[in-house]
């Protein structure tokens, strides 16, 4: 699914990733873990395309082709999907004629028809539910005036109605209550499949409680410094990443 | 015998020809009226951008066009007919205005409530000429600046609409003005009277429209006169063809207790001109005035507003935005003037712009003349682009990127639309905006 080999970015002349490599295989789930400023959210933006990151080595391989060659819409279109860690705030776009807009951007792509504003409907309403969010919620601008939790559970519905082959969540958990938590976790395993795979960047066990990973990874030092089992991420909860650190510069 | 060879020579030798034939020769007071205009324009010319009120703006390729001033005998009417070219959701009462004539198999006058009057300019003049005489140039004087003297000077067209006291009107009015002759280039100069009675309430619409690639000059003179305890909403689509040139002054005077909301929108024209002025000189009116202006290729847009605080009391809110694209170009000046008793005055002004591209430009110009002491006043001017952050967001979701550049600037505009107090309008209106933004086609479902 998704190949990531020596993967060098760099930031403002300033390199945050200096060779990391990942692989995903199809159905999968992987957990990133790391210190606060290590680069998940770097990497997670340049899956997605994000512009004024710079690859300066390595390449990302998706399903076989180069998704660096692709404009972020391509590669949502191929079925990429990042839910951000700081959602931002569309005011004057109002949020259901994103969300069909987008929706329908990606049928078209995949050859489907467009769905009209019933169908459309009908596809909210079974998705809303999941997820808990209010359909007031719709009539506003894009995430405008949405609490913390409000825009995360709404990062999810987009995941629930553009279902992508890969999705990346960045802290989709941090700042959620336990309910919230809990209706995340479910919309991620609604789609859990043998085709889809999934990257959750976290730094919390609970989330893992729920969406057990297949692997964990640490980035530290700007590329992966420790890899492991569901165990790693609780181990690391009780002893913190210092020893990764120390393990990392051992083994460097 | 005038210099022919300069532009007001030109247009004094035009108006001698021109005369006789003008709407109301006979009557002395118009004669006059429009004789003091064309020797006012004729001492003052065209203005230059050494004028302050011109300095962003230079009409010098207007003073270059020899304009036509009267309608050519034949009429060879583009494809479609000039209906084509009313825009949808103009419902009764309209009054359309096709090359400078009323065009009554297009207007609708028929079913108005009573007390409200919809009547062709030159037919008041013929019939009811001492109503005129009460008020022409009395809200908007000849002499306020060349453009105003040239109306008052040629006037041939446009629309008288009456509201008698404790009215309401209904349904908002529109004048439509089709304009273009596509076998000379002509001038307009369309004159509209409005007056709302004592507690009458009225909204009236100006749209002017253009034939494709016509070269023509609209040049505007509107008069509002709000009594005691009126509403008046005024509003303005300004979709002339790109190649022509839109001039226009409108002026409101509020009587104590009266209200007034403008709104208007500058989609098209090669270059245009928007002087927008209220008196406020009796206690308790208000006034609001809501514009979005939209200059893209090589268009230029200036609006001028100006808000004269003569009455203690009285309240105004300004809200405008400007989106500029290409080599566009737009020009925002809002004076708000409170005289020394304007105790109590209430004046907001906000003016937001958006450049979508390198070359475009936009010049926004507060000026804050407060005279009084105890007073609300805040103004507010910003220039920005359009969110990379929030680009990125839309195309993530396999948005197009002009797509997502085009939702972005509409969601821009929309707080301008939503403005709009009435929905038909709105849908009418927004859906013309959004025809003249940048990636506007293919999101008409954005305006639901
Ligand atoms: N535009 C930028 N200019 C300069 N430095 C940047 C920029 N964007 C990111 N960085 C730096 O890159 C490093 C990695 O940031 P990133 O957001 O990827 O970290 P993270 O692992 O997601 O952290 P967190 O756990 O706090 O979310 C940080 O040191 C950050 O300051
Ligand atoms: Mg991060």
């Amino acid at each position: 699914m998704l190949e990531i080999r020596d993967l060098r970015v760099a930031v403002d002349g300033k390199d945050i990733l200096i060779g990391l490599d990942l692989h995903v295989a199809p159905g999968e789930v992987h957990a990133i873990m790391g210190p606060n400023g290590s680069g998940k959210s770097t990497l997670a933006h340049v899956l997605a395309g994000r512009e004024g990151y710079e690859v300066t080595g390595g390449e990302i391989l998706f399903e076989g082709h180069s998704l660096l060659d692709l404009e972020p819409e391509e590669r949502a279109c191929a079925g990429v999907f990042l839910a951000f860690q700081y959602p931002v705030e569309i005011p004057g776009v109002n949020n259901t004629y994103f969300l069909k807009a987008a929706v329908n951007a990606i049928r078209r792509h995949r050859g489907q028809s467009e769905l009209d504003a019933m169908d459309f409907l009908t596809l909210v309403r079974e998705k809303l539910g999941v997820l808990h969010l209010d359909e007031s919620l719709l009539r506003r601008g894009v995430n405008v005036g949405f609490s913390g939790g409000e825009k995360k559970r709404n990062e999810i519905f987009q995941l629930a109605l553009m279902e992508p082959k890969l999705a990346i969540l960045d802290e989709t958990d941090s700042g959620l209550d336990i309910d919230a938590l809990k209706d995340v976790a479910h919309g991620v395993n609604a789609l859990r499949s043998p085709e889809r795979s999934t990257i959750l960047v976290t730094h919390y066990q609970r989330l893992l409680d729920h969406i057990v990973p297949d692997r964990v990874h640490v980035l530290s030092g700007g590329r992966i410094a420790v890899s492991g089992g569901s165990e790693l991420a609780r181990e690391l909860e009780s002893r913190g990443y210092d020893w990764v650190r120390e393990e990392a510069a051992a083994g460097a | 015998m005038s210099n022919a060879s300069t532009a007001a020579g030109r247009y004094a030798d035009a108006f001698d020809a021109r005369a006789p034939a003008l709407p109301g020769h006979r009557l002395a007071w118009l004669r006059d009226m429009r004789r003091g205009a064309i020797d006012a324009f004729s001492r003052s010319g065209f203005p230059t951008p050494r004028h302050e009120h011109w300095k962003y703006t230079n009409v010098a390729p207007i003073e270059k066009r020899a304009f036509e001033l009267e309608a050519p005998s034949s009429r060879i009417t583009p494809a479609g007919g000039p209906g084509a070219h009313v825009p949808k959701g103009c419902a009764s009462p309209c009054l359309v205005f096709v090359d400078g004539r009323v065009d009554h198999d297009l207007s609708d006058v028929r079913a108005l409530p009573s007390g409200v009057r919809i009547e062709d300019f030159t037919h008041v003049v013929e019939h009811d000429s001492g109503f005129l005489e009460d008020r022409l140039g009395r809200i908007v004087p000849a002499e306020r600046t060349a453009f105003t003297a040239l109306n008052a000077a040629f006037m041939d067209a446009g629309a008288v609409v009456r509201v008698a006291p404790n009215t309401d009107a209904g349904a908002p009015v529109h004048l439509v003005f089709v304009c273009g002759s596509p076998e000379c280039e002509r001038a307009y100069h369309p004159r509209i009277v409005i007056a709302a009675g004592a507690g009458a309430r009225v909204a009236v619409v100006e749209h002017f429209v253009g034939y494709d690639d016509a070269v023509y000059l609209d040049n505007v003179v509107t008069e509002v006169e709000v009594a005691e305890g009126a509403a008046v909403e005024h509003y303005k689509v300004q979709r002339a063809s790109t190649t022509a040139y839109h001039v226009a002054a409108l002026q409101a005077k509020l009587a104590a207790g009266a209200s007034f909301h403008s709104w208007a929108v500058s989609l098209g024209a090669r270059l245009a001109r928007h002087d927008i002025d209220v008196t406020l000189d009796h206690e308790h009116a208000r006034c609001s005035l809501d514009g979005l202006y939209v200059a893209n290729g090589r268009q230029h847009v200036d609006f001028h507003t100006n808000v004269e605080h003569v009455a203690p009391q009285c309240e105004s809110r300004e809200y405008y935005k400007g989106i500029a694209g290409g080599r566009g170009r737009g020009v925002f000046n809002g004076r708000v003037h409170v005289h020394p008793h304007a105790q109590k005055t209430e004046a907001h002004q906000t003016n937001r712009n958006l450049l979508l591209s390198r070359n475009a430009e936009i010049d926004t110009k507060p000026q804050l003349e407060i005279h009084a002491d105890d007073v609300k006043c805040s103004h507010g001017a910003t220039i920005g682009q359009l969110d990379e952050q929030m680009l990125f967001y839309l195309r993530t979701r396999g948005i197009p990127e002009s797509t997502a550049r085009g939702m972005l600037t509409y969601g821009f505009a929309r707080d301008v639309v939503e403005r709009i107090n009435r929905p038909d309008l709105r849908e009418t209106i927004g859906t013309a905006v959004l025809a003249h933004l940048p990636g506007g086609d293919g999101l008409r479902e954005i305006l639901e």
